[in-house]
């Protein structure tokens, strides 16, 4: 038995033919593969690469259902690993873009190994400078919210 | 024309007032009042405007929240035709300059975009809604919503507040200014609490629905209705009278509009046509999604379902929930005239609607394209779910105080840790003359990254007394540290590595004889609400309940006085100088001391001079069981409190290994760790105990505000013992040679190279083993 494929298409038009399974990792896809089958699925806010990319982690941890139940196509060790690596072969900018797919899409996974590695950027940065620096965050504190929280940070101990 | 307008601003009062009843929209005559000092003197204030306020105490009494009363009211800017705005008169900074200086207003915030948008009333065709009550300043994050009701039923007068902090309620009658707690009905979390005529309704998750009158508020839980279980995802009706739910399929020409702001309806017949929105429809607008649709009812499938007539877009849900209808062809007529992409964004979203789907790049679907191709994009506008995700993965709590300073987008989403909070009690002196304060106070155990022999400092965090201060690190978390002798020195945070041990509840002030120890219990397990503290002052007891607020002297238990406090499993334990324990149950507190553990003479005598006896009291055997082995744990004992923390999270090489005790209260400033089985290579020496193992020197650099430890390898100490040695003060040299006796000499064979000061210390430590003789037995809690 064929595997049914889905049509997704990125902002560009590029269409991205994948196996319904890995889709359907995203509840949002999932829902749409039931509501409308056999029609492509406009993906506009998103570019290709993104999408690429999105797939990409989609297709790795896909639960396969070949008759004998759930088997994962990878043992979660080697899982957790692959993981490690993709987000962080990512760059900041990009890094954004993904998560916000991932928060899109409604990808539980994709979400949570994205917003680790936010909170790891931010747990390295040595203060809310770096921070902002890192993120190009514009300080939009006024004065006396800045010296607020100037006083709310000393911890005398 | 002059003597005209003199005619009109002396407009008498009873035309005056015809006119005010007749002016229908309420910011008519808010602009009615503005014209002269005649007019504003008759004409009244629209009530409907009103927005009182009333200033309530805190859960524990210490400070003060504002209830409000806001009305709510949804406008329609008549030029756009198809954006709604819906939210509470919020109270303005007057300075601000505004375009329409005395016309009314409305400032309208969208998060994302780039300036607030100010309205001019008179442009927006406005419905004013009903009113809402808000707890200004409750930023509890299991505060979900309030509900007042009036005890009588003309309003004004005394009135009952009911809040909803999710697991607990709380009820607070205006005529006696303080919170209660009610008494728990049911295990699951409640969303939502209605008024309806005149009595509370509390909505839980899982269906049931329990009426209170506010006059018998604490004694019972009126109506239950049982849970439905075929109430998942139709619109249920509550039919108060017979008690249950009733599937609704029709609400006349109402729209509701449910979100978190609140839940409100209105008529659509009220809103010129072809303005996109239709009665008997639902819209949701605290789904993660901004792109929805209306619910509606279909007789085919006897549900209520999406609609795909309109198209809505929620740009923004708060301070202000902000609304575009769009009718569905409409915008595909725009999108077409727009770039090609648009149109599929507009079909899919189009698709997509009823499910709760999370379209979130930006505040705006308009902006979406635009957002794509900017590479750079806009971390600050990171949606609360990933935030909240983010939060809690940083294990630091530092790192968090950090991302809450970024900006103002991601302060308002984090939470304050709630491990760094400080909350404190005044509760009054034994005599109820003055007040202490009674502070629950986090410890942490840090140890600084740069220091190459292990320092470790053990304190709680405290508020600065002065807070004027030049501080080194202006905006990051850093540490003061005094220590006795040297100035206070600052360390940034971010340099520590970081454990937080827990809380330790201290009497700020107390000068109370013989004062020990305080310990504290909450009367619900929550915590939160009442609570009973016990104060021990080593011959006496005295324990104060929160609602009494004064302080009983507790029955005497023991002849012998007190050594320490502990909660352990929801009880208080009075722990003995002679090893008896006494367990009280908060509740009873006055009532039945439980002898939990008598004398143990053979416990107590065992105990030799230089040795420890570890022991675990079993509550259930009621008895002490001796303990050898504590895993990885690392106990500190001493005047901060005891504490324990896991030694597998220290790098390797940082000299502290577990199962390992540590006393910092010993009269010398040096000491080693307890380990258990130590080989001293004397034959005659028991290996079943607790004693000082050689390997790590300890030195106790400061044990006042904070302890701070200098922990260093025996080994590397030979090298440099003489340098080390050198910072010794003359006194304590001394101190060490008087104290040097006969034994000296048999001390561990494997540090014969150490030089003579590091070895007369040794000795001093083993012969002062004897006088802490009382530490034995200290509480172990792991």
């Amino acid at each position: 038995m064929s595997k049914k494929m889905i049509v997704l298409k990125s902002s560009e038009g590029v269409s991205f033919v994948v196996e319904e399974a890995v889709a359907r990792q995203s509840k949002i896809i999932s829902f749409l593969v039931e509501e409308f089958p056999d029609r492509e699925l406009p993906l506009t806010n998103m570019t290709s690469e993104i999408l690429r990319k999105t797939i990409e982690y989609c297709k790795k941890h896909v639960v396969e259902d070949d008759g004998g139940g759930d088997s994962s196509s990878s043992s979660s060790g080697d899982l957790k690993e692959w993981d490690v690596k993709f987000v962080a072969e990512i760059d900041q900018p990009r890094l954004m873009d993904l998560l916000m797919a991932a928060n899109y899409l409604d990808i539980p996974s994709l979400l949570d190994v994205t917003c680790q590695k936010v909170a790891d950027t931010i747990a390295a940065c040595n203060d809310e400078k770096e921070i902002r620096a890192t993120f190009n965050i514009e300080n939009d504190f006024t004065e006396e919210e800045v010296e607020a929280i100037r006083m709310e940070n000393q911890y005398p101990i | 024309m002059t003597t005209n307008e003199i005619t009109w601003s002396l407009l008498p009062e009873k035309p005056l007032n015809i006119i005010s009843k007749k002016l229908e929209d309420c910011f008519d005559v808010i602009h009615a009042r503005s014209v002269c000092t005649s007019w504003r003197s008759i004409l009244p204030f629209p009530s409907y405007l009103s927005r009182p306020s009333y200033s309530l105490p805190t859960l524990d009494n210490k400070g003060s929240w504002t209830l409000e009363k806001i009305p709510l009211l949804l406008f329609r800017p008549r030029a756009l035709a198809v954006d709604y705005f819906l939210g509470g008169i919020g109270r303005d900074e007057p300075e601000e300059e505004l375009p329409y200086p005395n016309q009314c207003s409305v400032k309208v915030e969208i998060p994302g975009s780039s300036d607030r948008r100010l309205m001019n009333m008179k442009d927006c065709q406005i419905l004013p809604l009903g009113h809402q009550y808000r707890m200004i300043g409750c930023n509890a994050r299991e505060y979900r919503n309030v509900a007042v009701l009036p005890l009588n039923q003309e309003g004004g007068g005394d009135f009952v507040v009911l809040l909803n902090f999710t697991r607990v309620m709380f009820v607070f009658r205006s005529a006696e200014m303080r919170w209660r707690r009610l008494q728990p009905f049911t295990d699951a979390t409640c969303e939502e609490l209605v008024t309806f005529r005149g009595r509370f309704n509390a909505i839980f998750v899982d269906g049931d629905v329990f009426g209170f009158d506010p006059h018998f508020l604490e004694l019972y839980p009126l109506v239950r209705l049982e849970r439905d279980l075929t109430c998942g995802s139709s619109t249920l009706w509550l039919d108060v009278e017979a008690g249950q739910w009733v599937v609704v399929t029709d609400i006349g020409d109402r729209v509701f509009i449910i979100g978190d702001l609140g839940n409100v309806s209105f008529s659509a017949k009220e809103l010129p046509d072809g303005c996109g929105v239709s009665a008997n429809s639902i819209l949701f607008t605290y789904g993660p999604s901004n792109v929805t649709c209306s619910y509606k009812y279909d007789d085919g499938l006897n549900c209520w379902r999406f609609s795909r007539e309109n198209l809505v877009t929620i740009l923004s849900t708060s301070p202000v929930v902000a609304l575009r209808v769009e009718r569905f062809w409409y915008g595909v007529y725009i999108a077409e005239k727009k770039i090609r992409t648009n149109l599929s964004v507009v079909a899919l979203q189009y698709k997509s609607l009823f499910q709760v789907s999370k379209l979130s790049l930006s505040p705006s679907s308009k902006m979406t394209t635009n957002e794509i191709k900017l590479s750079v994009p806009d971390w600050s506008l990171l949606p609360e779910k990933p935030l909240n995700i983010i939060s809690e993965k940083l294990d630091d709590c530092f790192d968090v105080v950090h991302a809450r300073s970024v900006c103002t987008s991601w302060r308002s989403i984090i939470p304050f840790p709630s491990h760094l909070s400080r909350p404190s009690y005044t509760l009054p002196t034994l005599d109820n003359k003055g007040t202490w304060s009674l502070e629950k106070i986090p410890l942490f155990l840090f140890r600084p990254r740069a220091l190459a022999a292990s320092e470790y400092f053990l304190g709680g965090i405290r508020r600065d007394e002065e807070p004027e201060e030049e501080l080194p690190y202006p905006n990051q978390c850093s540490v003061k540290v005094e220590i006795l002798g040297s100035d206070s020195r600052f360390m940034n945070m971010l340099d520590c590595q970081i454990f937080p041990l827990r809380h330790q509840y201290r009497m700020i002030g107390c000068n109370a004889k013989g004062y020990r120890g305080v310990s504290v219990l909450p009367l619900n397990k929550e915590g939160g609400g009442d609570f009973v503290v016990l104060l021990n002052c080593s011959s006496v007891l005295m324990v104060l309940r929160s609602n009494e607020m004064r302080w009983r002297r507790f029955q005497t238990l023991s002849v012998h006085p007190c050594d320490d406090l502990v909660t352990f499993r929801g009880r208080f334990n009075a722990i003995f100088v002679d090893g008896d324990v006494f367990g009280f149950d908060p509740h009873f507190l006055e009532l039945y001391p439980l002898l939990i553990v008598s004398r143990n003479k053979d416990a107590l005598d065992l105990m030799s001079r230089i040795t420890l006896r570890v022991c675990r009291l079993d509550v259930d055997a009621g008895q002490w069981v001796v303990v050898k082995d504590i895993g990885d744990r690392v106990l500190v004992i001493g005047d901060l409190g005891n504490v324990s923390f896991s030694a597998k999270e220290f790098p390797n090489g940082c000299s502290v290994s577990g199962n390992s005790i540590l006393y910092t209260n010993l009269p010398w400033n040096e000491t080693y760790f307890y380990k258990y089985g130590v080989d001293t290579g004397r034959e005659e020496d028991d290996l079943n105990c607790w004693r000082f193992s050689r390997e790590n020197l300890v030195t106790i650099l400061s044990t006042s505000p904070v302890v701070a430890l200098r922990v260093e390898r025996l080994l590397a100490l030979i090298k440099s013992s003489l340098s080390f040695a050198g910072i010794r003060t003359g006194a304590d040299e001394e101190k060490v040679i008087s104290t040097h006796r006969d034994k000296g000499s048999t001390e561990c064979s494997h540090v014969t190279e150490i030089c003579f000061p590091e070895r007369k210390r040794e000795v001093h430590v083993e012969e002062r083993g004897e006088t802490e003789y009382r530490h034995k037995k200290s509480w172990l809690t792991l």
